[in-house]
């Protein structure tokens, strides 16, 4: 008789305790919240593709670039799969005045740009700002001065103007809006970048 | 023998509460993951919205517009707000002749406010004006000969608008700005290329 009693006791305690009858609030409260989020996610995920599906054939079967200023980010896709995605640093927004009224803004520019060239270990043509900035005299446009190596990486690609999607010894500052303009990318990335795109390749920046 | 009872009690009830209790952290543990798995694919989700969105402004063909802005000799490329391109205007990158006929006067002129496209063209010939023969006084071609299609000055492209207003580039030679016989601003090649690309006849461009 006390055999069965406690038998029976036991099987409801294991019975409440494995059922969650003790239940705490933080397992529900996060049970709630990844609720909330998959939803979320479903919506934009859904909304995602019907846009995707409205751009076939936009977008392009060839790879083009994607350059997201504000999270700095660079994709490479082709339609709308990503084959690289790289965290750079874009423009600063910063401004600087030097004499005789001259100006600069610091911005990557955004719009639609193509790949203009190639180049393989570039070299920095030092533009005027860059004198200005640091408090030096500028010196003549052909100045031995003006040439600088390595500090574009090994790889450079042109999208036109002064700009460059290029290579950094400034790896730490990734994911940062600190350039003078140009687009800059991690050496490793850069290089696949780099076997990646083409002439002609379209660019993306916004 | 109760006492006995009770110890038996008390080690069952701990080792399932034990065993519950690590089935709940496990739990747990699980169900961070999943949020956190979440979260990126919300991010992700978030970042390809703001792509697809400027992506669609791109190709919202008939949308797209062309502000020119003379006196600041910057041009923008524009959906709605957004700009999608800024580039400088070469104003000075045509030469106006130095004798113009009166009756040709007017096609000098910038035309200012709202005009549309008319065509465009890719490695434009330009049709060289019977007037500009006369002042130079060479024999006159005549009209539709290929003689007078003279192709380079114009650069790549031409986008050719209402009222004669001309966009176009520079020969490639970087020669002397040509003489021109219409109302023009010149662009450098990129920018010209992205302008013909994005735009067609029919688009409009405001200029002040």
């Amino acid at each position: 008789m006390r055999l069965l009693r406690s038998i029976g006791i036991f099987t409801a305690l294991t019975a409440l305790l494995g059922q969650g009858c003790f239940e705490d609030p933080a397992r529900e409260a996060l049970r709630n919240e990844i609720k909330g989020l998959q939803q979320s996610v479903d919506l934009l995920e859904s909304e995602n593709r019907s846009m995707w599906r409205q751009l076939q054939g936009h977008a392009g079967a060839e790879p083009y670039l994607v350059v997201d200023t504000e999270a700095n980010w660079l994709y490479v896709r082709r339609d709308d799969e990503v084959l690289l995605k790289t965290i750079i640093s874009t423009g600063s927004g910063k401004k600087l005045e030097g004499q005789g009224g001259r100006k600069w803004t610091f911005t990557t520019p955004k719009g639609v740009f193509t790949i203009l060239g190639k180049e393989e270990n570039p070299i920095w043509y030092k533009p005027d700002w860059a004198f200005v900035e640091d408090n030096l005299p500028v010196p003549p446009p052909a100045s031995p001065k003006r040439f600088v190596r390595g500090m574009l990486g090994k790889y450079a690609l042109c999208i036109g103007g002064s700009y460059k999607i290029h290579g950094t010894p400034y790896r730490k500052l990734l994911g940062q809006s600190v350039s003078h303009g140009c687009i800059r990318v991690g050496d490793e990335d850069m290089e696949r970048l780099y076997e990646l795109v083409s002439e002609g390749t379209t660019v993306y920046i916004y | 023998m109760k006492l006995r009872n009770v110890i038996c009690w008390i080690i069952a009830i701990t080792a399932i509460a034990g065993c519950n209790g690590q089935r709940r952290a496990a739990e747990i543990d699980r169900l961070q993951k999943q949020r956190q798995e979440l979260e990126g694919r919300l991010k992700t989700a978030k970042e390809e919205q703001r792509f697809l969105a400027f992506i669609k402004d791109i190709y919202a063909t008939d949308k797209r517009y062309l502000v020119l802005n003379t006196r600041s000799a910057k041009g923008f490329l524009k959906v709605g707000n957004r700009v999608l391109r800024e580039f400088p205007l070469l104003l000075d990158g045509c030469r106006k002749p130095d004798i113009v006929p009166a009756e040709n006067a007017d096609a000098y002129v910038l035309p200012k406010g709202r005009i549309q496209m008319i065509a465009k063209e890719e490695d434009p010939a330009w049709y060289k004006p019977d007037w500009l023969y006369e002042k130079d006084m060479t024999p006159l071609p005549p009209v539709n000969s290929p003689e007078r299609l003279i192709p380079g000055p114009m650069g790549a492209y031409a986008l050719f608008f209402g009222g004669g207003f001309v966009i176009h580039g520079r020969p490639a030679d970087a020669a002397p700005p040509m003489v021109t016989d219409h109302a023009c601003i010149v662009l450098e090649n990129d920018d010209l290329r992205a302008v013909y690309n994005l735009l067609d006849a029919g688009s409009v461009a405001y200029i002040r």
